[in-house]
């Protein structure tokens, strides 16, 4: 199967060419998007590309209707690329529908491994017949707001609406988009892996001349588990960044973690709160295999709190996802 | 139906505006159980969007029409649903509102963005809503996921970028001064000083009306200063260059 799936990966890359990249990026997407099989980036940019390439050979070249067309078909084949490359920097300036597709697909976030995959129905395999099947799904955040939006409405004959942005020239990088996680006791990852791979994710962007770039504010709770062990999220990665298993990323997550003005917290009676902001990071901050690396992360954070709790007297609370 | 859609298209507006999920201030004005949800609030913005676009071209067929209508009005009712909290006899269906969200993607991808109808979105969406025995994850969660990155894209495209002049920030603060802020638009920038621009910041900036030069080119279209323009412009030239997004 592995090496069937090498074989699509290769036909999908020799379908492509190097209309949509270069030699170098290439080289540097090649593991992530067919190592061993397509990822989706890889197969949706394929069939976009075969589907595109269908269309333009149909539509009859009125007022240069094809090369426009082709425009667009290369910014989306891209697009898609590198929305499921997960390396290397993305610039809004070069590739925009890329940026924002990164940027909507990290805050309206899908986690295909969530849930299990139900078999097709005997009676048919769309989502319309299997919708007894079909949970609802509940998203990871509680709320999204954009401060610096702002809407208005208008005409009400015509229904129009008016949204602006407003932007602040003092700022470095804008929009900033606040993110509220739900409580921690409901998620079923843990925060810090949330925080890891949104800060990989979004650090990719690179600012306009103007300082378009988003900035994602992600707060959420304490969790109760890392309170009951005097921990914070990221008091917890400062130690999960010493692990010996971590240390070819050591360098790249002990250099995050050292810009404290990204990270916050409250810590009162009533409110335990922390927060982190995620916005574009350098070319040694980003991680070569994201998923890899979160993974073992993971174990490390789990290690961790099993070292804490043996060299304490009490009893572990609960085990949680981590294991 | 036509009475329905111009109450629709009076109101719509006003609520997005007076329930605004994605806009404005993080600080939680109500009890976060009954805080209005950013992803219905686009849901409502997107249905907007299309019922605005009705009547614009001869729809090919009456059934075609008389579909897109249901699907539009289920999509109205599940949002205002979730809105009002009147739970009830109520039950959500994902994957009924996904098919019905599938068709106002497919009417704005053709009729509002112009993408040729040989890209054949319908056929598209079907097949990532399809659950082939070989995949891992559940298919339709990938379709509404799909649906909601489309939805949410294409919502920035349709605001318009305000680069505060350096007027604008002497006349905030001094209303903020004044205690006479006016409502609405200067509102969050008296309640907020704004702080002096780094020198690198300053020069980036100093000329607002260059900040529309070099930027992307989707944005460049919509990117105004309140210095140059004094209002925001409604067109919305952007949409069509990523229609394929």
């Amino acid at each position: 199967m592995s090496e069937a799936g090498g074989e699509v990966a290769q036909k999908c890359f020799e379908d492509l060419d190097l209309t949509y990249y270069t030699k170098e990026e290439l080289a540097r997407w090649r593991a992530q998007l067919g190592g061993r099989e397509p990822n989706h980036g890889l197969l949706g940019a394929w069939y976009l590309h075969r589907v595109g390439l269908g269309v333009l050979d149909r539509s009859a070249d009125l007022d240069g209707f094809r090369e426009a067309q082709g425009e667009i078909l290369g910014m989306a084949v891209r697009a898609v690329l590198l929305h499921g490359a997960q390396t290397g920097h993305v610039s809004a300036d070069r590739d925009p529908v890329a940026s924002m597709l990164i940027l909507c697909n990290e805050v309206f976030e899908w986690d295909p491994g969530r849930h299990l995959a139900p078999a097709p129905s005997s009676i048919g395999r769309s989502f319309h017949v299997m919708a007894a099947d079909v949970p609802a799904r509940e998203p990871r955040d509680a709320w999204i707001k954009i401060p610096s939006l702002q809407v208005t409405a208008g005409d009400p004959v015509t229904g129009e609406l008016h949204a602006a942005l407003l932007v602040d020239p003092a700022q470095k990088t804008w929009p900033e988009i606040h993110i509220g996680l739900q409580a921690p006791q409901r998620l079923d990852v843990p925060v810090l892996r949330l925080w890891l791979l949104k800060a990989q994710s979004l650090g990719r962007l690179l600012p306009t001349r103007e300082g378009l770039c988003p900035t994602v504010v992600m707060r959420s709770r304490i969790d109760v588990t890392l309170l009951s062990r005097n921990l914070t999220t990221k008091e917890l990665l400062d130690r999960v960044a010493e692990r010996k298993a971590l240390a070819r990323v050591r360098p790249a997550l002990r250099a995050w973690l050292g810009m404290r003005d990204l990270f916050d917290e409250v810590r009162t009676v009533d409110r335990n709160e922390e927060s982190v902001r995620l916005g574009p990071l350098e070319q040694r901050l980003l991680f070569d295999d994201l998923f890899e690396w979160l993974k073992k992360i993971e174990e490390e954070a789990w290690g961790v709190v099993q070292s804490i709790d043996a060299d304490s007297d009490d009893q572990p609370t609960s085990k949680r996802y981590w294991g | 139906m036509e009475a329905g859609g111009r109450a629709s298209l009076a109101l719509l507006p006003r609520h997005l505006e007076l329930q605004p999920a994605l806009p404005g201030s993080t600080r939680p004005r109500v009890d976060p159980a009954r805080r209005p949800v950013a992803r219905n609030w686009l849901a409502l913005w997107f249905s907007l969007e299309v019922l605005r676009s009705l009547g614009a071209k001869a729809s090919p067929t009456i059934a075609k029409r008389c579909a897109l209508h249901a699907d539009l009005a289920y999509v109205l009712r599940e949002a205002a649903v979730r809105v009002l909290r009147r739970a009830g006899d109520y039950f959500f269906q994902p994957s009924t509102y996904a098919a019905a969200l599938r068709r106002l993607v497919e009417h704005h991808t053709h009729e509002i963005i112009g993408l040729p109808r040989d890209y054949n979105i319908v056929r598209l969406l079907e097949e990532i809503g399809e659950q082939d025995g070989l995949n891992r994850y559940v298919a339709a969660e990938h379709l509404q996921h799909v649906l909601e990155v489309y939805v949410a894209g294409h919502f920035p495209l349709s605001a318009k970028i305000e680069v505060a002049s350096p007027e604008d920030e002497v006349s905030a603060a001094r209303r903020a001064c004044r205690g006479s802020a006016s409502p609405r638009r200067s509102a969050p920038r008296a309640a907020r000083p704004i702080p002096r621009a780094p020198a690198a910041s300053r020069r980036r900036t100093a000329s607002p009306r260059s900040s529309t030069t070099s930027a992307p080119a989707f944005l460049r279209d919509s990117i105004r200063t309140t210095a140059s323009t004094g209002t925001i412009p409604r067109s919305r030239p952007a949409c069509r260059r990523s229609a394929t997004a």
